[in-house]
């Protein structure tokens, strides 16, 4: 009888002791400050995608800023971020879900309904959201924060441009094979209906439009049909004013540009740059990768900020790099960060 | 090349067979009917048993074993980790016969009716090594076996649950002379609606599962045939048949996935005993399916896997208590998955010998291994143990060291995009030392040899597994295998349990606690953040406690599980907390004109704890099964 009751004890005593439910975090806990958000992704199905405040001058990071603000965790793979009238609509992917919260990140409401959702822009009382599944662009209304329209594409709608009034919106065909022919759709979203399209190379992955008004699309290509490439458009006569082909096994992504210094960024297992006057011909190497695995890049005020998402399974960091290539620092943060954004 | 290859195998068993049947001498009851091969006596293992009448189901059983079971939710996925090792270095064997997917390269344990067995021996060391390589980590062993019963007789269970779970199994089996036959039918299904805590939610509201719900049912034929008083035939076909659906993480959208497996296992042993050794030569033809849907995302997964293994056993006892085992293996499979460019196919051969030897106060065995697999010579697998009992007592000490390796999985291999054809085997090694010690106190009275049994166990555990595979992102958008780490694990076990027998009263306690310091030693790609961290779903700490009492005809189990902190990220900055729960149970057995019956009710999560197994995916909290079994 004496064991029964001590193992009786033992099951009481730490029956009682347990508190805590679920995945937990060893980051200190605490609401920090910074100018910067830092988006950690988090793996799929893991529920782990978190949000980081940074201070890029001292780079002082406080990570886990959602959850210490609302007590729950933002969801499963947060895929991006904007601010909109005071608000920041966090995009999460996998939880089929826009979070809305103050500039504190304090939760304000969720936005449900949608299938896959990647990236949001805004016009007016509208926000536009792509969708990894859905073939289309949700169009939500913010003033009642409901699935109002849905602006039908070929496939997958990726990153999203809000470019003198029209919204331009990337189309990457069937999400599983990438396979079909590929646009960019000019939406005009007073009344939410396509207006024109720009026909790309095969899988575009990332584009943005330069100090010029010309388009910049980065494609990954198809084995077999067609390289990856570099391409600039005009908008308006759709002409290629400029072309890099890259050898087939390259994989470059995340074009971004700088308005300081006019130059366009992308990872290409290391980072590059080219200078958008069409000088010069070739990308230059801005960073040789040593073992990073490069996952994000974002060019904010000046710098550069490349975030590695070393194996995925593990915590990440991001590289911070003044736009002539001096690397100035490398602060840690959560799983998987993938965009880095000014608050 | 399989006809080649399969013309080669025949020419061997025939040989064999010959071999066997050329000594007809005199019958020999010493070799064990069922099992043709001994286990590993040095190495550790726990044996559990099936009778018509138990409802538990595996992963309910090895909850009570050291071992760690990563249980995805009620009807999910459920693997096991042994000794800091993951579920794809355990081996699971049925009958002798590998059955761990030669394309994911481990086992879903919730596939597996524990009705439809004898027993399951978990070796959670390297006794794995005696029906094939593989479990680094340790193998399960799941066995039929025949019971020579005469007359017709008959047993029916039906259990209902909570989340509308119902069970119901039937079994005949026909008994004479020189056949015995049986014939057992299952059906299992239920919603798995249960409500849990929405941490992803502000005040974390209690929501239902979704898209949890679980069909399963199946059938097995078997049949044993005393060809002579030397000679037996074993024969068993298994088809199962299961469908679930796959709920989704806490937070996240439900893609409505549904998962299908079929399989239908079989295979046929001939048994000769002889004086001085016996031979067994055995075939199996498997075939497997695995189908997944998820229609919201357009993905339909097919795996259709044929395997076909032979194996000649043969035991031989040379002289005195000096005995030889050797054991020759062969298998074909052929998978057809939606992931690969085309049909992929493996040949594995193996020659398996062990030798031991029992002394007065020395019991030791020394093995080796050696595989082909397609064209390719596999290292030389060898171990080796000692038993010694050096005071005449009731203490053993004993000891072993063993290496063993995995071979990569199809998919790790053939995968479009990511495969990896370059890949090399995992190569471990394990090593064991302590005591077992057993304390009998006589009983006066006639009726029980044995008032009271203590038993207790005390060993030590290290092993090393190098050339870890793991998938990994490339710079093309991909992941794909690599032999990324070395991972060291080193440990303690305890063991202690009481029984006592009354002439009104039977009790019998449990407990088993152990200790795993597992951490990831080097990297082949520098990545200092993850060097020296513990992987991910290693408990450090892991125990449980069982008291089961019996009083005429009632009987009560109480069960007990703890399951310490799992880190779930590599640099162990994430981790899902410990858990806690408990199951009891009571039950009344009797017997009415003939016919033994149980009815029983149990009550599992009994302090209704929250937890989880794996992050995100919520375990039902406090729940009921009732069930009756009749057997006739």
């Amino acid at each position: 009888m004496k064991l029964i009751f001590c193992i009786l004890g033992v099951v009481i005593i730490s029956w009682n002791c347990k508190k805590e439910i679920g995945p937990q975090s060893i980051f200190p806990e605490g609401k920090g400050t910074g100018e910067l958000l830092v988006i950690n992704e988090g793996n799929f199905g893991f529920g782990n995608a978190s949000v980081s405040v940074l201070n890029s001058e001292s780079g002082t990071i406080f990570n886990n800023q959602f959850r210490t603000m609302n007590g729950v965790g933002i969801g499963d793979v947060l895929q991006s971020v904007n601010k909109y009238r005071g608000k920041y609509y966090f995009v999460v992917n996998n939880s089929g879900k826009v979070v809305v919260t103050d500039t504190t990140l304090k939760l304000l409401f969720d936005i449900q309904g949608f299938n896959s959702p990647r990236y949001i822009e805004f016009y007016g009382n509208k926000a536009f959201v792509s969708d990894l599944k859905q073939g289309g662009v949700y169009v939500v209304d913010i003033t009642t924060n409901r699935i109002v329209n849905q602006i039908n594409t070929r496939g997958w709608t990726e990153e999203l441009i809000m470019f003198n009034s029209q919204l331009l919106v990337m189309d990457r065909g069937y999400y599983l094979t990438n396979s079909d022919s590929n646009n960019i759709y000019i939406i005009d979203p007073a009344i939410e209906t396509k207006t024109d399209s720009l026909k790309t190379g095969i899988n575009p992955n990332s584009y943005c439009v330069d100090g010029n008004g010309k388009l910049w699309v980065l494609t990954s290509g198809l084995a077999g049909l067609e390289v990856p490439a570099l391409t600039q458009y005009d908008l308006d006569s759709k002409d290629i004013l400029f072309q890099f082909k890259f050898p087939s096994s390259r994989n470059p992504n995340k074009l971004r540009f700088s308005s300081q210094n006019n130059r366009l960024y992308f990872i290409d297992d290391s980072i590059y740059s080219i200078h958008t006057n069409g000088n010069e011909q070739i990308p230059q190497i801005f960073y040789s990768r040593k073992t990073e695995n490069f996952y994000g890049l974002d060019v904010i005020q000046g710098k550069l900020y490349a975030s590695n998402a070393k194996n995925f399974n593990q915590t990440g960091d991001i590289n911070i790099f003044s736009l002539t290539g001096n690397f100035l620092k490398k602060v840690s943060v959560s799983h998987i960060p993938s965009m880095v954004y000014q608050k | 090349m399989f006809r080649n290859w399969s013309k080669g195998s025949l020419v061997l068993f025939s040989f064999f067979s010959i071999f066997a049947r050329g000594q007809q001498t005199d019958t020999l009851r010493t070799f064990e009917v069922s099992e043709s091969l001994s286990k590993l006596k040095s190495f550790s293992s726990i044996e559990f048993t099936f009778d018509s009448l138990s409802s538990q189901s595996m992963d309910e059983l090895l909850e009570q074993s050291p071992i760690y079971l990563k249980n995805y939710g009620q009807g999910q996925l459920a693997t096991l980790s042994i000794r800091g090792n993951g579920a794809s270095q355990t081996q699971v064997f049925w009958n002798g016969f590998k059955i761990n997917s030669p394309t994911l390269g481990q086992t879903d344990l919730s596939l597996l009716p524990t009705f439809f067995l004898n027993s399951a021996t978990l070796n959670y060391s390297g006794a794995s090594s005696v029906n094939g390589s593989g479990g680094i980590g340790g193998s399960l062993d799941l066995e039929n076996k025949l019971f020579w019963k005469k007359g017709v007789s008959a047993n029916y269970g039906k259990q209902i649950g909570s989340f509308s779970n119902s069970t119901s199994t039937i079994g005949v089996s026909f008994g004479g002379k020189k056949v015995v036959q049986q014939i057992k039918l299952l059906t299992k299904k239920g919603e798995n609606d249960f409500e849990f805590q929405d941490l992803s939610q502000r005040g974390n509201p209690e929501v239902s599962q979704r898209n949890n719900s679980l069909f399963q049912f199946g059938g097995q034929y078997e049949i044993g045939a005393k060809l002579n008083k030397k000679n037996l035939v074993q024969a068993n076909v298994l088809y199962f048949n299961s469908r679930r659906e796959l709920p989704p993480i806490i937070g996240a959208v439900s893609n409505n996935e549904v998962q299908q497996d079929n399989s239908l296992r079989s295979f046929i042993s001939w048994k000769s005993f002889q004086q001085k050794y016996m031979t067994d030569v055995r075939f199996s033809y498997f075939n497997e399916e695995l189908n997944y849907v998820d229609s919201i995302s357009s993905i339909f997964s097919e795996v259709d896997v044929d395997t076909y293994q032979g194996q000649v056993r043969s035991t031989f006892k040379l002289w005195r208590s000096f005995d030889l085992e050797t054991s020759i293996q062969n298998s074909f499979s052929r998978v057809n998955s939606s992931g690969f460019i085309e049909k992929i196919s493996r040949k594995e051969a193996g020659l398996y010998v062990k030798i031991s030897e029992k002394l007065s106060k020395l019991y030791y065995e020394v093995f080796g291994r050696q595989e082909l697999i397609d064209k390719d010579f596999l290292p030389f697998v060898f171990g080796g143990g000692l038993v010694v009992k050096p005071f005449q007592s009731k203490l053993k000490l004993r000891g072993n060291i063993s290496s063993n390796y995995r071979v990569p999985t199809l998919n790790d291999l053939y995968w479009d995009q990511g495969g990896n054809e370059s890949l090399l085997p995992e190569k471990g090694w394990t090593s064991e030392i302590g005591f077992d010690y057993e304390l009998a106190k006589p009983s006066k009275s006639k009726e029980n040899k044995k008032e009271s049994l203590w038993n207790a166990a005390v060993i030590g555990f290290y092993n090393q597994t190098e050339d870890w595979i793991q998938w990994t992102p490339t710079s093309f958008g991909y992941w794909t295998p690599r032999n990324v780490k070395q991972i060291n694990n080193a440990g303690v076990e305890a063991r202690a349990a009481y029984s006592r027998i009354t002439s009104t009263c039977n009790i019998n306690a449990s407990v088993f606690y152990s200790y795993t310091h597992s951490k990831n030693n080097s990297f082949s790609e520098q990545n200092e953040d993850r060097v020296g961290k513990i992987p991910i779903y290693i408990p450090s700490h892991k125990a449980n406690a069982t008291i089961t009492l019996k009083r005429e005809h009632l009987c009560f189990v109480y069960t007990q599980i703890y399951n310490g902190r799992v880190f779930i990220d590599e640099t162990n900055v994430t981790y899902l907390p410990h858990y806690f729960p408990a199951n009891c149970g009571i039950s009344y057995f009797n017997k009415l004109k003939g016919v033994k019956y149980k009815v029983g009710v149990r009550v599992i999560n009994l302090f209704d704890e929250p937890y989880q197994v794996v992050a995100n995916r919520p375990i039902p909290g406090r729940n009921y099964s009732l069930s009756l079994s009749l057997a006739l």
